[in-house]
């Protein structure tokens, strides 16, 4: 039977219990070796992903936990502050389970051994994270990532999606994907899930490996509908996000997806990465929001606990387990 | 209509001069109050429910049916005093050689004038004495709508300004207006936001030391006023 593999070490399935699937608790985007982020902002908490004030993601990861949190995947990747030395750390200090992430964010924060390695080494060094561990850390990530920029999946972003796929197909590790916000609009149907199947089937990846990332942004329920049809995960991770849609509408598309029998494919979190979305003080939420509110909102929307459940805990262990 | 939003800028600006209204000077016109457009069953609305996500635009409907309201009174008010009445339309006329615009088929809701949802929602039905502008692109005034031409010939120096989408076309009305020299009204009830949030915060910019932002009551008050008096002062 498969594990999932968190920082601390394999863990059974029915361990891990409620989890959000896409969050960010140390990152820098500064690191990133491609961008040039303008730092001559005045909002530079609200702008930027940067979390790196460790007694600080410890109180905020503890908070979670006080709430039910269980579980947690670390979306960053490399190329832009991932550091699983601090998340074992943190998972120590709060209890949490935390699923570190392989694989690729999108071309900004590209690592540059993307350009310089062959498909073929850049698999090595994802299936070696897997296997091994992170760098000599002996810490292993549990999951993949594809970030995607533009509308279309091209470049270094494609060759580094068809090393994360092959990683995938040697390990049994899920892949996470990422849609940019600002090319949303050009996207058909809002994410980039079709076009990430289409290249995932082509390198044999099953369409249960997939967890299509962003979809609460520009959503068509026929087009998740369909995805999930598949048996790729339909994931809302920018719940509690105001900025794309009220919550209740997310809960609506839950409902229609469940009512279509898509139940056992969703997945939630809330992708915090910046510091004034995380913070209270700040007007963030913590990681909280799923449990102090959106549950909440669920229920008032004619969700069943169990359905809740299935969500919070069910999915995210089946999706995490390394096939 | 409280605007939450500081704007310095305006703190700054020269006050709006008063605008004067007259039954010979001013028109009432009303945008896009087509079923595609305000009516949740068709167009905007379809899509939204085909994609599984229409109470996302709940505060619209909300805000259209109000502002149905609101347009029959002002409408009923104008017209008795003898002020023009002039409805745009998103739509193109296959009959007069005309194809959709670039615009139009980018936003993929403009239908030819004699599809079904195209037409103004029964509630607002113009009459025979209505003037109906077709028009291509988000303001009334963008590309080559005629509504100059046809403001032009009747005199008309002040557009009380009605319709959807605030933050869209109407927005677009209001700029157009003053760019051309006229004095654009814009009724803060009278007009239909996406969210409360945007329809507050673009009246709040709208009126950036040119526009002038009223509700319906103030309006029909001025009109009664106006008849009292030989012009009311805005």
């Amino acid at each position: 039977m498969g594990v999932i593999q968190t920082v601390l070490g394999p863990i059974a399935p029915d361990e891990l219990g409620p989890t959000q699937t896409h969050e960010h608790v140390i990152c820098d985007q500064r690191e990133a070796p491609r961008s040039r982020l303008d730092m001559n902002t005045v909002e530079v908490d609200k702008t930027y992903m940067i979390l790196d004030d460790y007694q600080r993601q410890v109180k905020e990861v503890r908070d979670y936990y006080a709430q039910g949190g269980r579980g947690l995947v670390e979306v960053t990747t490399s190329g832009w502050g991932r550091d699983v030395e601090q998340l074992a750390r943190v998972s120590q200090d709060t209890g949490v389970h935390i699923v570190a992430c392989g694989g690729f964010y999108i071309e900004p924060c590209l690592p540059t051994e993307v350009d310089e390695w062959s498909i073929e080494e850049i698999t090595k060094w994802l299936v070696r994270e897997i296997t091994e561990g992170v760098g000599d850390t002996g810490i292993r990530v549990g999951l993949l990532k594809s970030g995607i920029y533009r509308s279309r999946i091209e470049g270094p972003e494609l060759k580094g999606l068809r090393a994360v796929a092959r990683a995938s197909v040697k390990t049994g590790a899920a892949i996470t994907t990422h849609t940019t916000g600002s090319r949303r609009y050009e996207i058909p149907g809002g994410n980039m899930g079709r076009q990430h199947l289409r290249i995932l089937k082509e390198e044999g990846v099953s369409p249960d490996r997939l967890i299509v990332g962003h979809i609460d942004e520009r959503p068509d329920v026929n087009f998740l509908s369909d995805l999930a049809a598949e048996g790729c995960y339909i994931q809302f991770d920018t719940i509690g996000k105001p900025r794309w849609m009220r919550d209740e509408t997310r809960v609506a598309l839950m409902r229609e997806l469940i009512r279509r029998g898509h139940l056992d494919r969703i997945l939630m979190s809330t992708d915090r990465c910046r510091k004034a979305e995380l913070y209270k003080e700040m007007g963030g939420l913590g990681y909280t929001h799923i449990f102090e509110s959106f549950v909440g909102t669920m229920r008032r929307g004619g969700m069943a606990q169990g359905e809740i459940d299935t969500i919070l805990t069910d999915n995210p262990a089946r999706a995490l387990t390394m096939r | 209509m409280p605007y939450r939003q500081r704007v310095p800028f305006t703190l700054a600006t020269k006050a709006i001069p008063p605008l004067c209204l007259r039954p010979d000077n001013t028109a009432l016109l009303i945008q896009d109050m087509q079923r595609i457009l305000v009516d949740p069953e068709y167009g905007l609305g379809k899509v939204a429910n085909e994609r599984g996500i229409l109470i996302e635009f709940d505060p619209y409907y909300q805000q259209v049916e109000k502002v149905t309201e609101n347009i029959t009174r002002l409408k009923e008010r104008v017209t008795t005093v003898g002020m023009p009445v002039i409805y745009t339309r998103l739509a193109y006329d296959r009959s007069q050689g005309s194809m959709p615009s670039t615009f139009q088929r980018a936003i993929g809701l403009a239908v030819p004038i004699d599809a079904e949802g195209s037409e103004i929602i029964p509630a607002l039905a113009p009459t025979e004495e209505d003037f109906i502008i077709l028009k291509k692109g988000f303001g009334g005034f963008s590309g080559e709508t005629g509504l100059n031409k046809l403001l032009k010939g009747m005199g008309v120096d002040n557009i009380i300004v009605t319709g959807a989408i605030t933050e869209f076309g109407v927005r677009g009305t209001a700029a157009g207006a003053q760019d051309l020299g006229y004095h654009p009204l814009v009724i803060s009830d009278g007009t239909a936001s996406m969210t409360h949030a945007t329809q507050s915060r673009t009246l709040g910019e709208i009126c950036y030391g040119l526009t002038k932002v009223r509700s319906t009551g103030e309006v029909l008050t001025y009109l009664d006023e106006m008849v009292e008096t030989d012009g009311k002062f805005v």
